[in-house]
Order: structure tokens, then C-alpha cells, then sequence
């Protein structure tokens, strides 16, 4: 297997597909829903019989990836030909083309409402749960200097007005994600600093939130870590994206190589609890990384607590920041 | 596995249990892998050679490093989407997700049903959303909307 990892893994594409949970009234966020699975169980109209007659029904002058939750599309999008370095806003299009659109076919649409969310990265997208809409931003004005999630009003009612609408959060939180996730009423981002750590959030704004504006702090938060798959590794990036399913987050990891190594990108997988319960303890909750799988052998040997030199601080206390390693990297052949 | 094919080794698709079983892997043709689409039964893979339908359990075709896809598409593409029988790529195609229509031969090569908008490719790592009976693209021209006729 060594020799098969060292010859030419230039890629892997991991599909984590046994029981996975799937969602689907909506496409409420990259990849569907929480499991990333890019596929909507819920869709009964288009067929292969009648996909051929699909048609253009409405149109919107925005450039940015969407999301569709409650009726509505929200994207993250500039104006269509916007100068390079244009900031992205959130905005918010009747799913149906009918609101905000005119009459014409195919229609023409208008926000229905739109978020100047500071901080607003290009190419990142909201997230759609519990009538909020999530996004990925950056500093506030009481901590300017961190990135944070942005939580509006889905419908456009709370803490928006005007004309056109503009809305403002309805709470932040730190941390970011270009792709935010939410599940089981808990939403996922990532510290911007240190080690990356998972944050989790109560996604209704309620439990450890407060103040005026409201601010919420995360319910826990666990510093991901990955297990070596091979000696010829130089390190880990634990940078990637997040899905979640069966209760349980998972992160991808990718481990790199060494400069003079042959080309090599293999990917771990990382989980959590999502409910901050198992591999807890304490307050706040700090998770101690399971690692269930990468190199699969391993996966029992290397499960949370079993892995040297990483864990809790044993008091319930956060675990120091330390640049993500595999464990047993820096050997070579 | 023996070293002429381990050298020959580029991009490989797999699927592991949510446990961390491993289930199969195989090795698709191309040289960059996009994000796949999953159903409760078979995962939809690109790259930039093609479009390779597999499935998640492991059928008699299926070992640990080997799975024949049911059917594949010849053209390439990043981010694929899936629903309700169709599978949708980031270009506006749409193909029968088991293999059904406008499929054919040994292996069994599928064509697409349909076009939906211009062939131009959705905004980088953008997906195409069906929901509804709507299917959306985030494209560079715009934000584009398709239905059914009312």
C-alpha cells in the first residue's frame, strides 16, 4: 500500500457513503444540506422524462454562488461585471421569480433584500436553517479584527428596512467558513486564527448568546488533528471543508509532502461529536480529535484518546494552540 | 498489485463507510477530481475526463481497489448535482442518474438528456440547485432560473 501511495496518488475523491443523512425540501446550503451529498431527495417535478423542456423562467444580474431556503435564493454576489475587487453582499431573490421580478419572460429579478456584511468573501456561500441565513464574514464593530458569521433574518422582516431592504444581523459569531454548515440546530465554522479550531454554535442565537448587539459564544470547539498516513508526509493541512451526517461533523484534511517527494495528496478524515458530548469535557467543551478514518487500519488505534501528545489540558480547559501535525510525521525512509 | 499498474496510478475514487470502513476504491481517468453528488445508493463522480456513476455498497463487481462504474459520461466536469432521477453537471448538462436513457454499449457510455441554459461553465466550485421543480445556475452572466413550462 506504501508503495501504491508513494507511486501516484495525485488525487482522491472520498465519498463517505454508507448511511448518510439526507435532506432536502431546499438546497440550504453548499452541497444540499449539512452532508455535502449535492443531491435533493425532496425534488418531484423534474424528471428525465421532462428535464429536456426546462425553460428559462427568471434571471438576476448578480455573479456569486446561491443557496434556495424557504422560498427564497440567497447568494453572495456582486452586480454582473463588477470591477474586479468589488465586494460581494448578501441578497435575497424570490425562488419563484414572482416577488421582485417583472413580468416578462423570461422575468427580470430584484433583491428582495440585501446584507452589506463587511468582511464578505467572494465565492463563499450563506447557509439556510431555522429561518436565518448564515454568512461568512469579517470583523464587527465591537472585535474588528477577527472574522465572524453573520446571522440575518431569512424572511427580511427582523432588523431590515428601507428602501431597497437592507437587513442587519440579527447576531454574530466568531469565526469563519467559506461554507458554513449547519445541523441538528448547531452551526459549524472554523477559528480564522491559531489552529483552526471547529466552532459550534447554538444556529438559533439563543444558548450562550447575549448583548446588545447580540453576540453569541460557541457551545464548544475542538482543535482538529490528523493521523500520518505514510512516512513521506511533511505535514497536515486540516484547512478543508466540513460535512456532517449521523450525528457526527467530519473535516477533510490534506496531508502534504515533502519538496522533493513525488506528488502526493491524500486525504483524512476528521470527526467530532456534533452534540459536544463525547470527546467533552468540562466548560467550555473541548473535543479531543477522532480521527475514524484516512488510512482505515489505523483508525481504531488512532481513535480519540489513544493518540500521544494531543489531548484535553485535563481540566476542561482549551486545548493550547499548536500547528496541526500528523502524528509520527518526520520520520523518513 | 503489480507495479506497472500502481505507476500508472493517478486519481482514484473511493468510498468509505461512514465507520471508516473501506468499501472500494477505483481509478477514474483524469487528472483533477471535482466534487461528487451521492445519493442513498450511488455516488456520481467527476473529473475532467468524465462523469462516473458507482456504487456506494459493494456490489460483485466491487472490491476494496476495484469498482466498475455503471455508466460514465465523456465529458468532463467539477461540481455534479443529483435529483430525482437526473444528475446535473456545472455546465448545464443533464444525464439519466441509472443509466437508462440516451445510454448505450460496453461499457455503457450515457449522452445527456438535456442542455439547460449555455454550456458555459457555472462560476468555479458553484453548484447547480434543484429545488422545486426549479433548477438554478450561478453563472458568469448572471444568476439564471429554469422551469418547467406552466
Amino acid at each position: 500500500m506504501r508503495r501504491l501511495l508513494r507511486s501516484g496518488f495525485r488525487g482522491l475523491l472520498v465519498v463517505v457513503g454508507a448511511t448518510l443523512v439526507l435532506t432536502g425540501c431546499q438546497w440550504s446550503m453548499y452541497g444540499s444540506g449539512p452532508g455535502r451529498t449535492g443531491f435533493n431527495p425532496a425534488e418531484s417535478t423534474i424528471r428525465f422524462t421532462n428535464v429536456g423542456q426546462l425553460q428559462l423562467g427568471w434571471t438576476a444580474a448578480v455573479t456569486g454562488p446561491a443557496i434556495v431556503g424557504g422560498g427564497v435564493v440567497f447568494t453572495v454576489a456582486t452586480p454582473t461585471g463588477s470591477s474586479a475587487g468589488t465586494a460581494p453582499a448578501l441578497r435575497a431573490f424570490a425562488a419563484n421569480g414572482v416577488d421582485g421580478c417583472t413580468s416578462a419572460v423570461p422575468a427580470v429579478c430584484s433583491p428582495l433584500w440585501t446584507a452589506a456584511t463587511p468582511g464578505l468573501q467572494s465565492g463563499s456561500t450563506a447557509a439556510y436553517a431555522n429561518g436565518m441565513v448564515y454568512v461568512s464574514g469579517g470583523g464587527t464593530a465591537a472585535d474588528p479584527t477577527h472574522a465572524h458569521m453573520f446571522v440575518y433574518d431569512a424572511t427580511g422582516s427582523t432588523n431590515c428596512g428601507g428602501t431597497p431592504k437592507k437587513c442587519l444581523p440579527l447576531w454574530t459569531a466568531a469565526g469563519a467558513t467559506p461554507r458554513p454548515l449547519v445541523d441538528r440546530g448547531t452551526l459549524f465554522t472554523r477559528e480564522s486564527t491559531g489552529a483552526g479550531d471547529v466552532l459550534a454554535f447554538d444556529a438559533t442565537g439563543t444558548t450562550n448568546c447575549g448583548g446588545s448587539p447580540k453576540v453569541c459564544l460557541p457551545l464548544w470547539h475542538g482543535t482538529p488533528q490528523c493521523v500520518d498516513l505514510s512516512d513521506d508526509s511533511a505535514g497536515c493541512d486540516t484547512s478543508g471543508s466540513m460535512a456532517a451526517a449521523n450525528g457526527r461533523l467530519y473535516l477533510t484534511a490534506t496531508i502534504n509532502t515533502f519538496p522533493n517527494e513525488e506528488p502526493l495528496t491524500l486525504g483524512e478524515v476528521i470527526s467530532f461529536d456534533e452534540a459536544g458530548v463525547s470527546g467533552c469535557g468540562g466548560i467550555p467543551k473541548v473535543h479531543l480529535f477522532g480521527v475514524r478514518f484516512g488510512d482505515c487500519r489505523r483508525s481504531s488505534a488512532h481513535d480519540r484518546g489513544a493518540v500521544g501528545g494531543v489531548g484535553r489540558d485535563g481540566k476542561g480547559g482549551r486545548q493550547s494552540h499548536q500547528p496541526a501535525q500528523p502524528v509520527g510525521s518526520g520520520r523518513r525512509h | 498489485m503489480d507495479d506497472s499498474l500502481t505507476s500508472q496510478l493517478s486519481l482514484w475514487g473511493a468510498v468509505v463507510g461512514i465507520d471508516g470502513t473501506p468499501v472500494w476504491s477505483q481509478r477514474l481517468p483524469g487528472t483533477t477530481v471535482g466534487k461528487a453528488a451521492v445519493t442513498s445508493t450511488w455516488g456520481y463522480f467527476p473529473t475532467d475526463e468524465g462523469v462516473f456513476a458507482l456504487p456506494l455498497a459493494n456490489e460483485p463487481l466491487c472490491t476494496r481497489f476495484s469498482c466498475q462504474p455503471l455508466w460514465h459520461a465523456t465529458s468532463g466536469a467539477s461540481v455534479l448535482s443529483v435529483a430525482n432521477g437526473v444528475v446535473y453537471d456545472d455546465r448545464g448538462r443533464a444525464y439519466s442518474a441509472d443509466g437508462t436513457f440516451q445510454c448505450g454499449g460496453l461499457p455503457k457510455v450515457c449522452t445527456p438528456l438535456a442542455q439547460i441554459g449555455p454550456t458555459t461553465p457555472n462560476i468555479a466550485g458553484t453548484e447547480t440547485e434543484v429545488v422545486n421543480g426549479w433548477v438554478y445556475r450561478s453563472l458568469p452572466t448572471g444568476l439564471e432560473a429554469y422551469h418547467l413550462p406552466f
